[in-house]
């Protein structure tokens, strides 16, 4: 009787220390994530730990609400390598990236109205917005953010923020990373979410890349593909119409010239054609849009070596942009953006006539090419 | 919901036992079985609020199998009620399990074209049909009484065993349920259940998951293989299963002991087993017993001479191949089992029966024997599993050819390469970036480690014999506490997204 007592105390003792030692842990485990906030959900980042930004379905919505700033850059894995300071020497702004790899517009205008959101006392000074044709034809109704991404950073409910905030790879990774990248390493804070350094750029690897449609198939018709581009226009438009204080700058990046022979075979030209024409025309008509257009650089984008594969090119080629953004060139307007495009659908059809047969015939990769 | 979430660990928990010990404690005993079937019912339909109608379904018209019985008595009654219960448990089974799978044969078969319907699977349809089908038929052989609606409700949905079993038996649990001493809060269980419910958590979250990660790798490039990557990936799936399956019963069984409800174990250290059939002793033991007492002992047992022995056998195989899950790679593991057992059966006459827990000081020659005994059943247990895995059985016979390829191409390192460990991140992190030439060599230990920690996990006492013998110290609260931290904190992850194209 006496043993089993003991056995009883020993016991009730054993379960008030599992429960203090066990809180007393994950109480020290969620202090240090929301001191520290590597996703930076509650704060921009304290003291003087860096602005270390990798990773952007968890980072992306943090650095919006959280970070001071007065211009937003949007767009996709080919906007991940500007340097966010190339912004900010050339149009005098403090910028940060809200990226989202292979976005939808549904999905950039998403974090623009967010930024606005968050700052609704000062507003947004510029927004420079990569705009990728993909994009303008991707799904118009699609949801953002949707479940395949970290919603508990996403949402308002502080309930889930457990998924974070007792999160092994969060402590064991991200926060030493943080520290890593703050302390020990020379880490460019306008580098958010840059990736070229890990990556070759060179003819073969791009071609390596690239697997041509075996054949060409007749072009879409407006009918298959006006409804929904004109749809995020629309949503790109409101935004623009809804904020005159704000200099938005749409910016066309440069795809290769295998990224318009994919297009031309898979009958998709007139489409991305129309989808850049529209978005042009529709744009212009606010005094607050810019929109360069570096698609038809021919130089530029038959030279596979600025290529990593068919539509991501180098940080030089970035670099490039800004510097030609502040001249002032590459600029569309009302009167010359139809020359320019036509200037494309030539250019795109001299891919298929003359450039393309250096590395193709008759749909196959010529022998010690690649 | 999962045991392992937090959902389930921080609110849905609590809110059970302190609503299940409170309402007891004021003696409103109905009214605390019916709110622990109202949480049942949560806890369920929280993966698919659809699934809801298929369990109530299932759970009233064996109920009311049970009520008529009450009414007809009579030998002709009760033999057309139990096959009126047979045919309604599986062909509730039939339906939502294998109606897809058998289109497709059908489809194969005839060169047909039946539209698949592509049904979703209610979880843990396979434990609650079987566990009802066992109670059905006990009624109609009168070996259960008609029970109180709330009783019976709660024996099949009482939520720790509800959804990965243990099957448990009407007899097992209902008592428990009727008897009010138990309906008071009890520390020793208490301290008992949170030692189960931890140990099978870390089982679960720290080393099924972890070689899982190898697992999924190496079934996904099972093309990229060679013997020794096949060989690993193999051995870790056996480690993997066991983990995941035994956690997650450990963490069944140690609810039940936080609200005082015994639940059977379903494993008792399988891999130690001298013999297929002693692994069928110790591995997902209630399912063995529910095939033996329902099937194999009805068709005969091993009453019938040797060749219906090894016919009834297997027949019990082969079902519980398909039991396991509608393809035929289920079937083919559970026909390997089949002929493991029968083999067994016909070496067991012959000579001398090592059993497993000889307490007499056996001879060397006799423990030497046992060893070599054990490492073959685990060899082919561990083979068998590949069709238990593979997707098809062309993968499985896929992954034999690459197993017994006798090549050597390095795939062993990419499958450690796949399975990051946070816990030494700062050491991969280095490496990579200031000595990449040896970070395949610290990825390989570490998964070697995990794998080692796993084999050593498996070489030691069953979990029940490890609660039973804690000494309750401070130390021991720490560990737990340390082991449970870890196991939460590794619930959730950060994901790679590895699209590229834009």
């Amino acid at each position: 009787m006496e043993g089993e007592k003991e056995l009883l105390q020993k016991q009730k003792r054993f379960i008030r220390n599992f429960a203090i030692q066990s809180a007393m842990l994950l109480i020290l485990a969620g202090v240090a994530v929301i001191v520290f906030d590597p996703f930076f959900h509650y704060h921009k980042p304290v003291g003087s730990l860096k602005a270390v930004v990798t990773k952007a379905e968890y980072q992306c919505i943090g650095t919006v609400r959280n970070f001071d700033y007065d211009s937003i850059l949007l767009g996709s894995s080919v906007a991940e390598n500007y340097n966010n300071r190339w912004f900010d020497e050339a149009f005098g702004t403090t910028t940060i990236k809200g990226i989202k790899s292979s976005a939808a517009t549904v999905d950039l205008i998403w974090y623009l109205k967010e930024a606005f959101e968050a700052k609704k006392d000062t507003g947004l000074k510029e927004v420079y917005y990569s705009m990728d044709l993909f994009a303008l034809s991707a799904d118009a109704e699609k949801v953002f953010p949707d479940d395949s991404l970290p919603l508990y950073l996403y949402n308002d409910n502080p309930a889930d923020d457990v998924n974070y905030i007792w999160n092994k790879d969060v402590i064991c990774e991200h926060i030493p990373y943080l520290l890593a990248m703050t302390y020990l390493d020379d880490y460019d804070e306008g580098t958010s979410y840059n990736w070229a350094q890990y990556k070759v750029f060179s003819k073969e690897e791009t071609l390596s890349h690239y697997s041509r449609p075996e054949k060409a198939v007749p072009m879409l018709t407006e009918e298959d593909y006006k409804r929904n581009i004109d749809k995020n226009i629309s949503l790109i438009e409101e935004v623009v119409k809804a904020h005159p204080e704000t200099t938005f700058r749409f910016i066309y990046p440069p795809y290769s010239m295998l990224w318009w022979d994919a297009a031309y075979r898979n009958g998709e030209t007139e489409q991305n054609l129309y989808a850049a024409g529209q978005a042009a025309e529709r744009l212009l008509a606010y005094e607050n849009a810019e929109l360069y257009y570096f698609q038809n650089d021919e130089e530029l984008i038959t030279d596979l070596d600025h290529y990593m594969d068919t539509v991501h090119f180098s940080d030089e080629i970035n670099h490039v942009i800004v510097e030609r953004m502040k001249e002032g060139k590459y600029k569309l307007t009302k009167d010359n953006y139809k020359q320019e495009l036509e200037k494309m659908k030539k250019l795109s059809e001299k891919i298929e006539r003359e450039y393309i047969k250096e590395y193709f015939e008759d749909g196959r990769m010529q022998k010690g090419k690649k | 919901m999962l045991f392992n979430s937090y959902l389930f660990i921080f609110l849905f928990l609590p809110v059970a036992l302190i609503g299940w010990f409170f309402l007891n404690r004021i003696e409103k005993y109905k009214l605390a079985q019916a709110f622990l079937f109202v949480m049942s019912l949560w806890f369920y339909a929280y993966f698919d609020i659809s699934y809801l109608s298929v369990i109530l379904g299932s759970c009233f018209a064996n109920y009311l199998f049970s009520y008529l019985l009450t009414k007809w008595e009579s030998p002709g009654a009760k033999k057309g009620m139990m096959i009126a219960g047979c045919v309604v448990n599986l062909g509730i089974l039939g339906y939502f399990k294998y109606f897809d799978f058998f289109l497709e044969n059908l489809n194969v078969l005839f060169s047909a074209d039946f539209t698949l319907k592509h049904i979703l699977l209610p979880l843990g349809i396979s434990f609650f049909t079987f566990q009802q089908l066992s109670f059905v038929i006990d009624r109609c052989k009168g070996k259960a009484p008609h029970y109180d609606l709330l009783d019976y409700l709660n024996f099949v949905t009482f939520f720790p065993q509800l959804i990965a079993g243990p099957i448990v038996l009407h007899s097992e649990l209902i008592p428990q349920f009727q008897d009010r001493k138990k309906r008071r809060f009890d520390a020793g269980g208490f301290a008992q259940g949170i030692t189960f419910f931890v140990i099978g958590m870390g089982k679960k979250v720290l080393l099924a998951d972890t070689l899982a990660k190898a697992v999924n790798y190496g079934f996904g490039e099972i093309g990229s293989l060679d013997s020794l990557s096949a060989a690993f990936v193999a051995l870790a799936f056996t480690f993997e299963l066991y983990f995941d399956f035994s956690g997650y019963c450990d963490m069944a069984v140690g609810i039940g002991k936080m609200f005082r409800i015994e639940i059977p174990d379903n494993f008792n250290s399988p891999y130690k087993s001298a013999s297929v059939k002693e692994f069928w002793r110790r591995w997902h033991m209630t399912l063995g017993r529910f095939f033996t007492t329902y099937v194999y002992i009805p068709l005969g047992g091993n009453r019938k001479g040797k060749l219906r022995t090894a016919v009834n056998t297997m027949a019990v195989f082969l079902l519980s191949g398909l039991w396991h899950g509608a393809n035929w790679t289920f079937v083919f593991w559970g026909f390997l089992h089949g002929l493991g057992v029968s083999v067994n059966n016909l070496f067991q006459g012959r000579k001398k029966r090592i059993r497993p827990d000889e307490s007499e000081n056996p001879g060397r020659a006799v423990r030497i024997g046992r060893h070599l005994a054990q490492a073959a059943t685990f060899i082919y247990v561990c083979l068998a599993f590949v069709f238990f895995r593979s997707d098809t059985m062309a993968d499985g016979f896929l992954f034999f050819q690459r197993l017994l390829s006798g090549e050597y191409n390095g795939s062993i390192w990419a499958v450690a390469d796949a399975v990051p460990i946070s816990e030494i991140y700062i050491v991969t992190k280095a490496l990579s970036m200031k000595a990449p030439q040896f970070l395949s060599a610290v990825n390989m230990a570490a998964l070697m480690t995990v794998a080692l920690i796993g084999a050593v996990a498996l070489s030691r006492k069953t979990t029940r014999k490890m609660v039973e013998n804690s000494s309750w110290s401070n130390g021991a609260a720490l560990r737990i506490a340390v082991l449970f931290v870890w196991s939460v904190l590794s619930l959730s992850g950060v994901s790679t997204f590895l699209y590229f194209n834009f």
